[in-house]
């Protein structure tokens, strides 16, 4: 009797790339609902208008890519097995209330476009909302506008905890690469203590911040980006180290915009220390 | 060292059929010297072959007539060259079999000796020569393997259910041929129906005792298993740090030898899945014809679109056809249904790094598959073929596939 043949393994979890997706989403969207209702007091409609722009900026940039590469292109399957609706709930989230509508869907498509050329053709990922982001703060710098920042940079027990719950979540139902947003906030922690305590700085208001909504929301969703980070467990440590350095540098002594251009400078960084840890990793046991 | 849970819905009954009638058997002629030619009469239990670089000895597992050579596929899925023995169904035996000695009367060499000479393999799928391990001189602990922890796989539990008398009278006189102070007999602790009557008995037998380890997977895997039951490493062979590792299939093959100095002839298989009618445990005579077993015993359904799996769901392959000849490295055949979701785009979620058992990473071999320098510095040869991240992947990328092929590319290229 004849059969068919199949490669690879025959039985597979249940666990799939829309599940994880859709689970990232809910909780990106519970953030986008609170941060709506406890920060947002004045131009609420004007805050869901902007949005709900973003959204549709990015779902047909995703939807012409995807007509390009001659793949699915059916809407529901780019909502449910993609990252639009996250990294425009995200962006709307972080980016400065006062920057132009027009001038962000400019950024979120030029950015776009640039990203996938980069991925294309010289096969470095880089961290698409820390781009956006960037180039919006930048653009603000550029005109000599005020960066209108977040009033949700100061700390909230009760999101704080939530935040902490969260994470939990994520990292049971491995949407999270958990390695990264530990090291993070503890490297975080460390630093400014240590700081606080040479230099004998108010330690409230640094730990005001670290455990602020707006900086859990950077070290859950926006740092810890599946596409651009290491799968190499080591490598995620010394990224999660790293990143807290360069927020700490950037909101004590320069703009905390730095910060993202720092994250990019690491993602192109990123293959040279996977490289490294794969060359010590033949060499000694002890970094896997 | 990280084990999953595979959810399997895996319910045969522990029953043994057996099916010791087949009309040919047939000898592989592949790294094999031939000890027969075509018109020969063959008894049961006859050496018909010697392997060619070690003369460890294959044997015919019926009587009758050596008739012509055939192309038949392995169990690599490979086609070889087989030499028919068409079954006179007389089962007869040159030299009467029979108790020749007591079981204690055996010395360590007479041992060994007698595994060498009944052709005695590791069942598992591993196929290592079984009297190796019993070479080494300090042995402190004999570990009867009875995991199982493929998901498809029934023929060790079947075993330990039926025959636990045997197989605890076999641990205890290698306990006292080895001079072994104690055996450990492994099981997964969800398991309980198939160890209920070894229970009863093993209280006979203080130097045996059972051990319980979770339903998970790769926890049958040697190194796992050492580590989980001793939380002991080893560099290459778990006989560096005295122990033994024998599954509970290669056991009762021992029992047999030493209780009737019968050769390697037959084997426990399991035959599952939902393109056949039922799903069984059946006896087998080593060198018979799955296409023959599996029309007599399971018959297949009305069913399109089959896979033809053998060796288990996480770490098998699938042949084209059932014309498959049974070796003692066969412990399992599914037949299903071909029903899988599409590939789609790594997401890099490093699911599979974080349960890699030996540490490798698998995804970044997959984005280097031509890579050929980078491929030697992954260390993709120390891949065991588990499947676990084929398994795990939320993109349902064949992974184990893909390490299979970087392992060829980085032999072929040492090799030139």
């Amino acid at each position: 009797m004849k059969f068919d043949t199949k490669f690879g393994n025959y039985i597979k979890c249940s666990n799939n790339t829309s599940k994880i997706l859709k689970k990232i989403l809910l909780i990106v969207a519970i953030i986008y609902f609170l941060t709506f209702i406890i920060y947002i007091t004045e131009n609420k409609v004007i805050f869901l208008f902007n949005t709900s722009i973003i959204c549709i900026v990015n779902l047909l940039l995703e939807l012409f890519y995807r007509k390009m590469i001659r793949t699915n292109t059916s809407i529901l399957h780019i909502l449910g097995n993609s990252y639009v609706l996250i990294y425009s709930f995200l962006i709307s989230l972080l980016t400065p209330i006062n920057i132009p509508l027009s001038v962000l869907i400019i950024i979120n498509i030029f950015s776009y476009i640039l990203l996938k050329i980069i991925d294309k053709f010289l096969k470095i990922k880089i961290n698409y909302i820390c781009f956006v982001l960037f180039l919006s703060i930048l653009y603000l710098n550029i005109n000599n506008i005020n960066i209108n920042t977040c009033s949700y940079l100061t700390m909230n027990v009760f999101l704080m905890l939530m935040m902490i719950i969260i994470i939990a979540f994520l990292t049971i139902n491995d949407c999270l690469k958990w390695r990264i947003a530990i090291s993070y906030f503890i490297t975080l922690l460390v630093i400014t203590s240590v700081y606080s305590l040479f230099f004998n700085i108010n330690f409230l208001t640094s730990i005001n911040f670290i455990f602020s909504f707006y900086n859990m929301i950077i070290g859950t969703f926006v740092i810890v980006d599946m596409k651009t980070t290491s799968v190499i467990p080591f490598s995620q440590i010394i990224y999660g180290i790293f990143i807290a350095i360069f927020m700490f540098i950037s909101i004590e002594f320069l703009n905390y915009y730095w910060f993202y251009m720092f994250v990019l400078i690491f993602n192109i960084v990123n293959p040279i220390i996977d490289n490294i840890c794969i060359y010590v990793k033949n060499k000694n046991s002890f970094f896997n | 060292m990280k084990t999953v849970y595979i959810d399997s819905q895996n319910e045969i009954n522990y029953k043994i059929e057996e099916f010791l009638k087949p009309q040919l058997i047939y000898i592989p002629l592949k790294n094999n010297k031939l000890l027969i030619k075509n018109g020969d009469y063959v008894y049961k239990g006859d050496i018909v072959a010697l392997e060619n670089e070690t003369n460890f000895s294959i044997y015919s597992s019926v009587s009758g007539n050596v008739t012509n050579i055939v192309s038949k596929f392995d169990l690599e899925g490979n086609q070889s060259d087989y030499i028919v023995i068409e079954n006179d169904f007389k089962e007869k035996y040159k030299n009467k079999l029979g108790y020749s000695k007591a079981f204690s009367k055996y010395s360590k060499d007479d041992f060994v000796k007698l595994l060498f000479n009944m052709g005695i393999k590791g069942l598992s799928g591993s196929n290592n020569k079984t009297y190796k391990k019993y070479i080494n001189e300090k042995i402190k602990c004999l570990i009867v393997n009875g995991v199982e922890c493929e998901p498809s796989l029934c023929c060790d539990k079947s075993i330990m259910y039926n025959y636990s008398e045997e197989l605890l009278e076999c641990v205890d006189s290698i306990l006292e041929i080895m001079q072994i102070p104690k055996a450990i007999i492994v099981v997964k602790e969800a398991n309980q129906k198939s160890i209920s009557n070894i229970k009863k008995s093993i209280g006979s037998y203080p130097n045996i005792t059972l051990a319980y380890v979770s339903d998970s997977y790769p926890i049958g895997w040697d190194r796992c298993l050492i580590e989980n039951v001793f939380g002991l490493k080893y560099k290459k062979d778990p006989s560096e740090i005295g122990i033994i590792v024998n599954s509970v299939s290669t056991i009762y093959a021992i029992y047999e030898t030493l209780k009737f100095r019968k050769p390697l002839i037959e084997r426990v298989i399991t035959i599952s899945g939902d393109g056949i009618k039922k799903s069984v445990n059946v006896k087998v005579k080593i060198g018979s014809n799955l296409n023959e077993i599996i029309s007599q015993i399971c018959q297949y359904k009305d069913k399109k679109d089959l896979l033809f799996i053998v060796n288990g769901l996480m770490s098998g392959i699938s042949l084209p056809t059932d014309e498959v000849i049974v070796s003692s490295n066969l412990n399992s055949v599914v037949v299903m249904q071909k029903k899988f979701i599409k590939s789609q785009e790594c997401i890099n979620c490093g699911r599979c790094v974080e349960l890699c058992p030996v540490k490798l990473y698998p995804s970044i071999v997959f984005k280097n598959i031509d890579n050929l320098k980078m491929l030697n510095k992954l260390n993709v040869k120390s891949c065991i073929n588990c499947g676990l991240c084929s398994y795990v992947c939320p993109s349902k990328i064949e992974l184990s596939e893909y390490l299979k092929i970087a392992k060829k590319k980085v032999d072929d290229r040492n090799e030139v």
